[in-house]
């Protein structure tokens, strides 16, 4: 029988309703109707953006969610609120494609066996037989993860008035920053910086451009002043001080290394220099410069920044003890420079709940009945010191709200499936007070719950409505901020100047440093987070922005630390203290500081998904609560052993060609020039294009003083463009498929990043080539691939002078799930094996904002459009746009003096531009 | 060429039937080793067929291949065997239109040989493609969509001259033939063996018309494949010469390339003809005067493939480009491939300055270890102007390293093997030293 048109349509409903609803649990069982009147802000085909926030680290960040056909598929930020300003980092960006995670808990799992929410109401709900339930909350203690969410501040009200004697603790938590601003304001404060106003800025091992709290905002504020558009201008001027080489350190003009412990007496011996010039700080700091080693950098670095005074900035790292962060807020007191002192808007900050010892010692004693642990993971976060998991199991229901099976569901008794971030209702706040709305871009795929959602079934909600409680919180404020993604005036006023206790600064000046051998400094992984995200593999092989490893973990050493104790790359060295003793490879790293081995952290989790527990050491054997990221007095010796370590790019000395230019502010000054040569087009025999009718052309423009190598591109055209990952064989033998990468080069002033993606040369190498016209050039300026007439003989990749091309040299895909397939940007295509890919400048996106321009009767410089890489750059370092248009941004930094076109001399032509990295070093300072 | 007073190009008393009876010898009373010989090699071709059907099916990625080194082994391997096909054509078409006639006795070894390694090498274009199944995108055919090659790249020509040259190898190579299988129908064992001697012989009768038809087609086509020999192998070089890549862009590759596919293959001769002549006793027709010219030619053509290297390296030094300059002056000796570049030098360059001696030319031992060290060093050429080329451009950040995987190892011995296949089937049943042509040096 031959199928009718009607026949067919069934069967391919059918097909798409089986298909769509994979994976959800509540399946419905209707009828697949045709939209007869389509919502007017529905269009089949194009995408829809809702406004939403996530936490990072606590903190709220807010995000535009793009979804096609309702599946999420991509992050940016969102421009109107003030953490974000429009960028995101790598891992924000990566959570959309956790969304899709095969590993995810899909069910409420009691000791093990599936079971309903019912079954854990009737256990925990307001008449459940809890024994805590009659006798107000004795015996129930939660810990929850750093949040600064209204709503859930509401509901632990709540909870605690229904349960006065319940518990509330938070787990993380800045609590050296904390401690040291009460003990100099009385209050547990934070510092809020305004780096638009800042000419100078000192980081202590701060690594305020990419890891620390609210790194996208203070980017995008520190390019303000960074950014310089001719020899005539002005720029901040930025000075690190830390151990291993962080992308703070590389983008910042003065790099001193010295290993972790060691931070806090070259900031005293800063502050001594301050005393010397005569401002009004505890002369007693005078000790710590006079004994300093780096007495001459301290004293140049503080002439520096007394001239400056009112315009400096000090920033102390999250690694550092409570006396370096009281150093930093004498330093910030006495410049005056523009940083305020206000409350965290973190609940319980400063407060014991962040006390982890204090959890513990409670559940050592037996006084918990209930522990509710939701979305975190104290058995992994917590160092093994405070015995976590022996405490622990005294608790006689271990209840644990997690998106992943992590370290801490082993032992649950109660495993809850938590939702993801957009599957979810609720609101954050951000750094500075503003509120944000949380509303989920698609329907739960699983029956799970929010912590916000455990809080109200605990404090008696049988079946919470997140929205409406939202709506409760928020009235009718809800409504305006949905689609905005923020709540206005929700800002909190600014701090007042306050005092700071010169008395409790002179406590904490450090005594003469006793020789602490070698230094084991702990550096979070700002891919991962800290372990958080060791399952997501867009994090996994995203290179480290400095040693360009992938995967694993590695022990960090400075070239002249290696030679003294006779290894090279890929040894395995066993690092010693004490008993405890972890072992992993070396990596040598020009730049770490010598006597120190710097060893990311969250690596080796035992648990929490696939990937996570691949790869990579736990270095938490040598952690201690009292040390946690710092810990003096390690042995380490090698074992004779190797362990193969992934880099995508082992090579990174220059060989002197002129590739990544970079000048100080004074000699192009004194050579205004510099870089005109390299972006004057030299002879060619290839024809002109400019007989070709000009229509509007594409081009960009990449500003490598501003690039601080965060790699929040590489993530954000990995979602936009399909990218598959390879896994860490492949990437061994040369094969990753990012088409933006992030180059650093070594120079005599230390590293610098150079982003590099395919530069669409006007008289392109690659496409003379190609023996089937696979690779040619658009009427717009853009190099096109198009993938299904490539017959992959790879020589547009050899002819390639930049090596941007990518080749799909398996099947990638192979295996792929559909759940996994969701996550793809529809727009793009995804390429098979055997063909060639790399960065089409997006076209996509271009295309569509042609569409529109065509469509609305609009020219295309009123389209807004640009590509995913410089949407999300929090500095700005990457600008596309219209060079045919006079007034465009990326037109007016074409033609500054600084640009020029790497590779110039092959005669290539390219269409994007590279800025040289204009750096601004104190001319007092030799280094 | 002047002929040596003692050195004759036939050995011994001859008349028409004997010699007839003993280049007969080979392919009516095979020698027994070559059953085992056709058993090995033949399980070897079967290996490369089972690799390259397991590379179609799992990708190239089972390849060592990577960016930057994005063609390794199989385009090493197969500029290779191009190269070996050279002398094949050269020897029955340049030397046929030079009325050499010392040619006679070693051209049809030598064009079987040019028509197997062809072959080896047109695989390896093919197998090393991301979606082979699309390789005749390549060929210029009239499609519906009106998509034609892309005419400005080497490939498209490769395509092109390789195929061309292998058509016209192959037409010459069975003409030239047809005289001597209509002698081995005539003589044929068996009734079987006649028939197919005669199908093959397309009806040969030996008659006036016949030789004269047969002597003016055998020039045609001299004529038509002697540019074909300087064609292919500047075209094959121009895959890199028209590139942007440093150590590839370079003017001297046409000439240079010929000259090192010639000397290449003068060896592979000389490698396969001595241990033939000795196995199967052609002293008389493969005479000492055969090798010593052989090893002449292998030695002059060393001569140019050496001044070709001196050049590269003059011109990258004198040129000044800082790109090249590293490619060939650092990155070649000194790099992480140097191994590769210094065989290539002793094997190419210096190893062939012993056939000045008339001692080594006389010597057959000599003669053979040398040949196998020009094909090493041949080989080597092409793996140190790939590879180094390749691992080390422009932007330092994308250096590279480049190890060939078992899958590459076992595809080029399957090609070796399937080259031996072939030739030995050649030697079992076809006269392998021409009859008809060894006769006319009777009168």
């Amino acid at each position: 029988m031959r199928p009718t048109r009607r026949d067919f349509l069934r069967t391919l409903s059918a097909a798409a309703a089986a298909w769509g609803l994979e994976g959800c649990l509540q399946v419905d069982k209707g009828q697949i109707v045709p939209y007869v009147r389509r919502p007017p802000e529905s269009v089949p085909g194009r995408a829809d953006t809702y406004a939403t926030s996530v936490e990072v680290d606590g903190y709220g960040v807010g995000v535009l969610g793009e979804c096609h056909t309702g599946h999420p598929t991509k992050l940016e930020g969102n421009p109107l609120h003030p953490a974000s300003l429009g960028a995101l980092g790598a891992a924000e960006q990566a959570r959309i494609l956790d969304l899709y995670d095969r590993d995810r808990l899909r069910a409420l799992l009691h000791d093990g066996r599936p079971a309903a929410w019912d079954a854990f109401l009737a256990r925990f709900g307001a008449r459940g037989d809890a024994p805590w339930v009659r006798r107000a909350g004795e015996g129930l203690c939660l810990l929850l993860a750093p949040t600064a969410s209204p709503l859930r501040a509401r509901l632990i009200e709540e909870l605690l008035a229904l349960y006065p004697r319940a518990s509330v603790r938070f787990s993380g938590g800045d609590v050296a920053r904390w401690e040291a601003a009460r003990q100099a304001f009385g209050e547990p404060l934070e510092p809020r910086y305004d780096l638009t106003r800042a000419t100078r800025i000192v980081s202590l091992d701060a690594d305020f451009l990419a890891d620390e709290p609210n790194w996208i905002r203070w980017s995008r504020d520190w390019a303000v002043r960074r950014r310089v558009h001719g020899p005539d201008g002005e720029m901040s001027r930025t000075y690190v001080v830390e151990s291993f080489v962080t992308p703070t350190g590389v983008a910042a003009d003065h790099r001193l290394a010295v290993p972790g412990n060691e931070v806090v007496h070259v900031g005293a011996a800063l502050l001594g220099a301050l005393a010397q010039a005569g401002l009004p700080v505890p002369i007693a700091a005078r000790a710590s410069l006079e004994r300093s080693a780096h007495r001459a950098w301290a004293e140049a670095v503080a002439r520096d920044l007394v001239a400056c005074r009112g315009e400096v900035a000090v920033f102390v790292g999250r690694r550092q003890p409570v006396a370096a962060h009281l150093v930093g807020i004498a330093l910030n007191a006495a410049l005056g420079g523009p940083v305020t002192w206000a409350p965290s808007p973190l609940l319980g900050a400063g407060t014991a709940a962040f006390d982890a010892a204090a959890l513990v010692d409670a559940l050592r004693g037996g006084a918990v009945d209930t522990l509710v642990t939701l979305e975190t993971n104290p058995a992994f976060e917590l160092s093994p010191d405070l015995g976590w998991a022996t405490a622990a199991a005294k608790a006689r229901e271990r209840v644990h709200l997690a998106y992943l099976p992590d370290e801490t569901a082993e032992s649950a008794t109660w495993l809850l499936p938590a939702l993801h971030d957009f599957e979810r209702w609720g609101d954050t706040r951000a750094y500075d007070g503003t509120a944000a709305p949380v509303q989920p871009l698609v329907r739960p795929l699983v029956a799970g719950h929010t912590p916000d959602g455990v809080l109200a079934m605990l404090a008696g909600d049988r079946a919470p409505d997140l929205r409406d409680r939202l709506a409760r919180r928020w009235g009718e404020r809800l409504e305006a901020a949905l689609p905005r993604g923020v709540f206005d005036d929700t800002a909190a006023a600014p701090a007042p100047r306050r005092d700071v206790d010169w008395d409790a600064v002179a406590r904490a000046l450090p005594s003469p440093a006793a020789d602490a051998g070698l230094v084991l400094d702990l550096v979070r992984d700002p891919r991962t987070d800290d372990g958080r995200r060791a399952h997501n593999v867009w994090l996994r092989e995203l290179p480290e922005p400095v040693t360009k490893l992938v995967y694993d973990n590695a022990a960090v050493l400075a070239p002249a630390t290696a030679a003294r104790l006779g290894v090279a790359n890929e040894d395995v060295v066993e690092i010693r203290r004490g008993d405890a003793a972890i072992r992993l490879p070396v990596w040598v790293l020009a730049g770490q500081a010598e006597g120190a081995v710097a060893v990311w952290t969250g690596y080796g989790r035992r648990a929490g998904g696939a990937l996570a527990p691949q790869h990579g050491v736990d270095v938490s054997p040598l952690r201690t609560g009292r040390e946690p990221w710092i810990v003096p007095g390690v042995e380490v010796r090698a074992t004779g052993e190797r362990h193969a370590l992934a880099t995508t790019q082992p090579h990174r000395d220059p060989h002197g060609r002129p590739i990544l230019l970079r000048r100080t502010l004074a000699d192009w000054r004194a050579d205004p020039q510099f870089a005109v040569a390299q972006n004057t087009p030299p002879p060619s025999l290839l024809p002109n294009r400019s007989d070709v009718p000009r229509t509007q052309q594409w081009g960009m423009v990449v500003d490598q003083t501003l690039c601080t190598g965060c790699s929040a591109c590489v993530v954000a055209c990995v979602a936009e463009n399909n990218i598959p990952m390879v896994g860490k064989a492949q990437v061994r033998l040369g094969r990753e498929m990012h088409w933006l990468r992030i180059d650093v080069y070594d120079g005599a002033r230390g590293p610098a990043f150079q982003p590099m993606m395919c530069v669409h040369c006007e008289k392109a190498p690659c496409e003379y080539v190609c023996p089937v016209n696979a690779t040619s050039h658009s009427h717009d300026g853009i190099n096109e691939m198009t993938y299904n007439r490539c017959v992959g003989t790879r020589y547009c990749s050899n002819n390639c002078p930049y090596k941007v091309r990518r080749f799909n040299w398996l099947e990638w895909h192979r295996g792929d799930e559909d759940v996994l397939r969701m996550h793809a940007n529809p727009d793009v295509t995804v390429r098979a094996r055997g063909v060639m890919e790399k960065c089409t400048y997006c076209v996509q996106r271009l295309r569509g904002a042609e569409i529109e321009a065509r469509t609305g009767g609009r020219p295309i410089e009123a389209v807004p459009v640009t590509t995913a890489c410089a949407q999300t750059c929090p500095t700005g370092a990457l600008v596309f746009g219209l060079v045919s248009d006079p007034g465009a941004e990326v037109s007016k930094r074409r033609a500054e003096l600084h640009a020029y076109a790497v590779l110039n001399e092959v005669g290539t032509f390219p269409r994007t531009r590279h800025l040289a990295r204009i750096e601004n070093p104190n001319p007092d300072l030799r280094s | 060429m002047t002929t040596p007073p003692g050195a004759r190009l036939l050995v011994g008393r001859w008349d028409d039937a004997s010699l007839t009876d003993k280049l007969l010898e080979p392919v009516q009373r095979p020698a027994p080793a070559s059953r085992a010989v056709l058993l090995v090699t033949g399980l070897g071709a079967a290996m490369l067929f089972a690799t390259m059907g397991y590379v179609f099916v799992t990708g190239i990625g089972v390849f060592g291949n990577n960016i930057p080194v994005a063609w390794g082994f199989p385009i090493i391997n197969f500029v290779w065997w191009i190269g070996i096909g050279h002398a094949g054509t050269f020897i029955s078409a340049i030397l046929l239109l030079l009325e050499q006639p010392w040619r006679s006795s070693l051209n049809r070894i030598a064009e079987g040989m040019t028509l197997f390694a062809v072959m080896q090498a047109g695989l390896y274009p093919i197998l090393h493609l991301g979606r082979p199944w699309f390789a005749y995108w390549l060929v210029p055919y009239p499609s519906t969509m009106s998509m034609w090659p892309q005419f400005m790249s080497a490939l498209t020509w490769d395509m092109a001259a390789i195929s061309t040259y292998f058509t016209i190898s192959l037409l010459f190579w069975y003409q030239g033939l047809v005289p001597d299988l209509a002698a081995a129908r005539d003589r044929a064992q068996s009734d079987r063996a006649r028939r197919i001697y005669g199908l093959f012989a397309l009806g040969w009768r030996n008659s006036a018309w016949h030789w004269r038809h047969w002597r003016r087609s055998q020039l045609l086509l001299a004529g038509l494949a002697t540019p074909l020999v300087l064609s292919v192998h500047s075209i094959v070089s121009m895959d890199f010469a028209t590139s942007k890549l440093p150590g590839w862009h370079s003017m001297i590759f046409p000439p240079y390339f010929v000259a090192g596919a010639i000397f290449s293959g003068f060896a592979m001769v000389l490698t396969l003809v001595i241990p033939l002549r000795r196995l199967y006793r052609l002293k008389a027709v493969l005479t000492p005067r055969h090798l010593d010219l052989l090893a002449k030619l292998t030695l002059v053509t060393s001569l140019v493939v050496s001044y070709s290297y001196a050049s590269e390296f003059f011109i990258a030094w004198y040129g000044g480009v800082e790109y090249e300059k590293y490619t060939l002056l650092t990155e070649r000796p000194f790099g992480p491939y140097a191994t590769g570049f210094w065989i290539m030098i002793v094997c190419n360059v210096f190893v062939p300055q012993l056939l000045w001696s008339r001692r080594v030319r006389a010597s057959t031992v000599a003669l053979w270890v040398i040949s196998i060290l020009v094909n090493v060093g041949m080989w080597f050429e092409r793996f140190v102007l790939i590879v180094t080329s390749q691992r080390a451009d422009f932007l330092p950040s994308s250096f590279g390293e480049y190890t060939p995987s078992l899958i590459d190892w076992m595809v080029f011995a399957g090609t070796i093997s399937f080259f031996l296949f072939l030739f030995t089937l050649l030697i079992r049943f076809v006269p392998f030293v021409p009859i008809a042509e060894n006769k006319e040096q009777l009168h």
